[in-house]
This record gives C-alpha cells, sequence and structure tokens, in this order.
C-alpha cells in the first residue's frame, strides 16, 4: 500500500552537503505528520463517544461530584481545543501523563519496556528476511516448479495464519512437550527464539511474495543475460547480479512493515508474556488507563515515522543509482 | 479503459464487436478469467460454504454451544464431539460453528465501514483540489502512520470492549487504505474523456463522481475488499483473542481460541480448532482477492 513515506521524489546529487539538505527536508515533512499524528490520538481518545472518566470508572457506581472532581483533575472540563494544546504541549516537552493505574510517568514505563519490543522485532525483521529472501529467491528462480508452488503456497498460508494460534501450538510443542524452550518471560536468546519466530513468520511470507516478483523481473533482464554470457556460474549470476537489484523494492517496504511487526507484538507479547510496549498497551486498555494507552499509541507511531525516516534516508546509500538533490 | 482490454483479450475483435449488439463487458471477461483461476475457485468455494454455515449456525450446531455441561468437561475430540469440549463442558465443533456468522461479519461488517467511507472520502479527495482534499489525504497519512491493530486497539479502548465496538474499530483502521486507493484510481480516471464530457452536458459534480468515476475505480476497490475481509477476520480474531472484542460466553473464533489457552497444556484441542477455522477461512478469502486481482488487472498493485 501507498503511503506517504513513499513520496520520496527521485533525487540528483551535485553537492557534498545535499545530503544533509535531504535529511533536512525528509525531518521537515515529519513535523505535520506527527502532529496529526498527534491530533488522531487525541480524537480517539476525547472525541469518540466514550467518555474517558467513564471509561476509567467502569461501571463502578460513583457519584457524580466524584466524576466531576476527576474530570477537572485530568483537565477534561476544558473546551477540547485547550486540551489539545495542553496535551500537545506537555508531549513535546516529554511528558505524557502519568499511568491511572501505577501512578507512574507513562514515558517512564515506556521507555523501561521499549528496549524489550525493539529485540523482538529486530529478531523477528532478520528471521522474516532470512526466510522470506531465501524462499522468494529459490521460487523464482525455479519459476513454475513445485518449489516456486510449494514456497508460494506457505507464503500465503503465512499471512493468513492468526499468529496467536501458531504461538500457542509452537508453545505446545517446544516447551510443554518438548521442553526446549521456556513458555514466558524475557532473558536470554532462548525466550527470544519462538516470540521472534511467530512475529517474523507472517512478515516472511510477505518479503518471500515481493522477493519473488522483484526477482522474476530482474532474471529478465539484460544484465543478467550478459551475466550469464560471460560464463558466470548460476549462483555468481544469482546471488550477485540478479538478487542484489531484486532487494532494492524489498528495502522500500521494510520501513513499511516494520509497523506491522510493531502491530504484531502486542499479540506476540501477550501470549509469550513477555515485557514491551505491545503487552503495556493491552493491559492498559484492560485495566482503563488511557493516558497510558494513548502514551503507547503515540509511542508507536512516533517509531513508526522515524523508523521509514531511516529507511528513506538509508536508501540512496542501498541504491546508488538514486542521489539526493 | 474496458474497450482497449476487450480488443487486446479478443483475438479477432473487429468481427466480434461487429456480430454482437452489444460486447462483453471488462466485468463479463474477468469473470471468464476468475473461473479459470482454479485457486480462486476453490478460495471463492470456501467462502460460499462458510457463508452457508453461518447462515445455518443456529440449526446446525450438534450441542448447544453457550449451555454448560460441567460433567462433560475436556473431552479429547471423539465420535460425539469430533472437537472435543473446553473446560466448562462445551462442545468445540457447536461452538465454531456458532462462532461462524460472528467471525464472518467481523470482517464483512468492519469492510463495509472502512470501504463506504474510504471510498466516499476517496473519490472527494480525488476528485476535487483545494484545502478538503489536503486535509482528507493528511489525516489518510497519518491514520496510516498507526500499524492498523493498534488504531483498532485504540479505539476499542475508547469505545469499551465488545463485538460492535470491535467491527467499528476496526473498520475504521480500514478507512484510510481505501482513500489512499481510491484516490490514486479516480485522478487517472479524471482525466478520461468521457469525464470532460460529461461536465460538457452539465451533469454535476455528484454525478460525476457516482456514476462517471465510481464505476471505474470499482475494479481496485472489489480487490482491497476482499483482501480487506481477510484481514479485518484475522485483526477481529486478534482483538477478541487479547480479550476486547467478542465477550464471553458469545462463541466468536478468537474468543474460543481465548478460552482455550489456560488449557493448552491438557487439551490443546480448544484451541486448535478455532484456530483452523481462522486459518480456512482467511486462506480462502485470500486465494479470492488474489484470484480477482489476476482477472481485473493484474499490474493492480494492491
Amino acid at each position: 500500500m501507498e503511503s506517504w513515506v513513499r513520496g520520496i521524489d527521485r533525487i540528483r546529487f551535485s553537492q557534498g552537503n545535499a545530503v544533509l539538505q535531504y535529511i533536512q527536508r525528509r525531518l521537515m515533512l515529519s513535523v505535520p505528520i506527527i502532529i496529526l499524528i498527534s491530533v488522531v490520538v487525541f480524537f480517539i481518545m476525547h472525541v469518540l463517544p466514550g467518555d474517558p472518566v467513564r471509561i476509567m470508572l467502569a461501571g463502578q457506581p460513583v457519584s457524580g461530584e466524584i466524576v466531576e472532581q476527576l474530570r477537572k483533575e485530568y483537565g477534561l472540563d476544558k473546551p477540547i481545543y485547550v486540551q489539545y494544546f495542553t496535551f500537545a504541549g506537555d508531549a513535546l516537552q516529554g511528558d505524557l501523563g502519568r499511568s491511572i493505574k501505577t501512578k507512574r510517568l507513562v514515558t517512564q514505563e515506556i521507555f523501561a519496556q521499549f528496549p524489550s519490543t525493539l529485540q523482538l522485532t529486530m529478531a523477528a525483521m532478520f528471521i522474516a528476511l532470512v526466510i522470506g529472501v531465501t524462499s522468494g529467491v529459490l521460487a523464482a528462480v525455479h519459476q513454475g516448479s513445485w518449489i516456486d508452488a510449494v514456497s508460494m503456497f506457505f507464503a500465503l498460508l503465512g499471512v493468513s495464519m492468526p499468529s496467536f494460534w501458531l504461538a500457542l501450538l509452537l508453545l505446545l510443542l517446544f516447551s510443554f512437550n518438548l521442553g526446549w524452550l521456556p513458555a514466558v518471560g524475557a532473558g536470554g536468546i532462548k525466550h527470544l527464539i519462538l516470540p521472534a519466530f511467530v512475529l517474523g513468520v507472517g512478515e516472511a511470507a510477505i518479503i518471500a511474495r515481493l522477493v519473488r516478483a522483484s526477482m522474476v523481473e530482474v532474471l529478465r533482464q539484460e544484465y543478467v543475460n550478459v551475466a550469464r554470457a560471460k560464463g558466470l556460474s548460476n549462483r555468481v549470476v544469482i546471488l550477485r547480479h540478479a538478487l542484489r537489484n531484486a532487494l532494492i523494492p524489498v528495502v522500500t517496504v521494510l520501513g513499511l512493515q516494520y509497523g506491522y511487526l510493531l502491530g504484531g507484538a502486542v499479540i506476540v507479547e501477550t501470549v509469550f508474556s513477555r515485557p514491551g510496549i505491545g503487552r503495556l498497551a493491552v493491559d492498559a486498555i484492560l485495566a482503563k488507563d488511557y493516558p497510558m494507552v494513548q502514551g503507547v499509541v503515540l509511542f508507536s507511531a512516533v517509531i513508526y515515522v522515524v523508523v521509514n525516516l531511516i529507511v528513506d534516508i538509508s536508501y540512496g546509500w542501498i541504491d546508488p543509482r538514486i542521489h539526493y538533490e | 479503459m474496458s474497450t482497449t482490454v476487450q480488443s487486446s483479450v479478443l483475438p479477432n475483435a473487429p468481427i466480434e464487436l461487429g456480430l454482437r449488439s452489444r460486447p462483453r463487458s471488462q466485468w463479463a471477461i474477468a469473470w471468464t478469467q476468475l473461473r479459470r483461476n482454479r485457486s480462486a475457485v476453490v478460495g471463492g468455494t470456501v467462502a460460499a460454504f462458510l457463508i452457508v454455515v453461518a447462515l445455518l449456525a443456529p440449526w446446525i450446531t450438534p450441542f448447544d454451544p453457550i449451555q454448560t455441561y460441567p460433567k462433560d468437561r475436556l473431552i479429547s475430540p471423539n465420535w460425539e464431539h469430533p472437537m472435543g469440549t473446553d473446560k466448562l463442558g462445551r462442545d468445540i465443533f457447536s461452538r465454531v460453528i456458532a462462532g461462524t456468522p460472528n467471525s464472518l461479519k467481523m470482517g464483512l461488517i468492519a469492510i463495509a465501514i472502512g470501504c463506504s467511507a474510504g471510498t466516499i472520502l476517496g473519490l472527494i479527495a480525488g476528485f476535487y483540489r483545494g484545502p478538503v482534499s489536503v486535509i482528507i489525504l493528511m489525516l489518510a497519512d497519518a491514520m496510516l502512520a498507526f500499524p492498523s491493530i493498534l488504531l483498532a486497539l485504540s479505539i476499542v479502548a475508547a469505545l469499551g470492549p465488545g463485538l460492535a465496538n470491535t467491527m467499528i474499530a476496526v473498520g475504521v483502521s480500514y478507512i484510510p487504505g481505501f482513500i489512499r486507493v481510491v484516490r490514486a484510481s479516480v485522478l487517472s480516471a479524471k482525466s478520461n474523456v468521457y469525464v470532460d464530457a460529461a461536465k460538457v452536458i452539465g451533469a454535476g459534480d455528484g454525478r460525476i463522481m457516482l456514476f462517471h468515476l465510481l464505476p471505474n475505480v470499482l475494479a481496485p476497490v472489489i480487490v482491497l475488499c476482499t483482501l480487506g475481509v481477510a484481514g479485518a477476520i484475522l485483526i477481529g480474531a486478534s482483538l477478541s483473542f487479547l480479550g476486547l472484542g467478542a465477550q464471553p460466553p458469545t462463541p466468536e473464533w478468537g474468543a474460543i481460541l481465548n478460552e482455550g489457552r489456560s488449557t493448552m497444556r491438557i487439551a490443546p484441542w480448544v484451541a486448535t480448532f478455532p484456530g483452523i477455522a481462522i486459518m480456512i477461512t482467511v486462506l480462502a478469502m485470500n486465494l479470492l482477492g488474489d484470484g480477482l486481482r489476476d482477472a481485473l488487472d493484474p499490474r493492480m498493485k494492491l
């Protein structure tokens, strides 16, 4: 799906500081997006039918007085735009409020949990790349054969499989029955294998389909014929000449796909009882802790924007034909 | 667009066209292609079967899906209970059948919301230039910056958990995708001569959008809807699994799976079968969606 991050202009390199200028411009373009993200988060929490105070109280019988008092405490009695500017102003200063449940600073909680999510998503991305690129290349090279059919069937299965279901089945096999891997919690690499695999499988499926399509295209190019005509081995032609070019579109979507992983982390962290911002969000929703929900969602969206920014900037380094202007 | 497609598809198009009073439409051609696509036919058949099961669900469950039978708890699959029973003694097979309408509705209603709102906004954003379009697009972009499950999650947080709220939440999270796709198609359709012609004969903006542009952006919308239903069922089931969607004892696949979590070690069948149901459904919709895309426009980037 096309997104604003794809709005990369094809740019030409002229001077040494052109890259810096490009980075500067991309940073500037991110500002309105981040402002809008904050508007959307705020809108969801405050304007949708569903009074935050009522949600917080969740059916507890309390007097109207207490409701009014809570409303005042959280500034919910002020006009909506005043509330937004207070929220945005605080957020800019790194203050996302306090959790209703734990009374700790939302930012503090997020920063405590995020490293775990980062580790999980990066490991999942790695697994997804290894499985996705391998099966995509194999499918493209053996286009039309059973290898192609099998890997594309698994790719389709990968995107159709509920991750929480796969997680439970793998837990049953590797933790309960075989006892090879720990079922829950976080810690060493053993704790990371199952969650990262579950999160990575769906992603691997998407990458496999993309690599296959891109590789099929590249294998038809003249320079691949030239490489073959020079007498290079099949292996060299595929790995050095074709794959490098086929991977360019994959890199472009990696940033977009990071959002998919962040979303998937919500489920994976919950199933494996792993610490992380995804589980933080689910726990916060179940506890009606709305400043926390707001904070985590805003933080995740900003992380997503930043990741895409990094991908955009590194794009020129990956594909030397693209120049900055 | 339709005329060029026809002449390239039909080898002896001029003669054909001369003989026929009415040339085959783009849709008729797509239909023929779809029927030739084996995996799409399989997907479509499975989807149709699931819809029939969903419609007949109240009458075909062998046991009451909600009534508990404590003495029958955690029976492993056998002839009487082909998918076993859960910790409350309920027949999983009956619960999976009874969950079919809920899970399918989750996908269909969510996409109905996302598709209708997204298509209208996309038509407006593509047709008009000006501040309204810019605002629509910027909001769509901002919404796309949220991982869709997180967006749905936060909307559920605001509305409160429940099956209906989950459908709304998932539907809203699909709006920006539709806006983007419809707008892109409108931008290219807008430059067609028939749009100018409609303007010249005095058609209003609404008329042009509805009768001239909408039919021409329908192909990608249909594909996006089909693939979207697959995704929405998955996200809806995920939310139910997290305890935010269907509330117990309502049978819904994600919710049944969640109920089976605590007994996974001793009674894995409780969680296994609803998961298979989700996978088969999503797989069928994906196969159908892929087939539709290939039939309608293989170059479509969805």
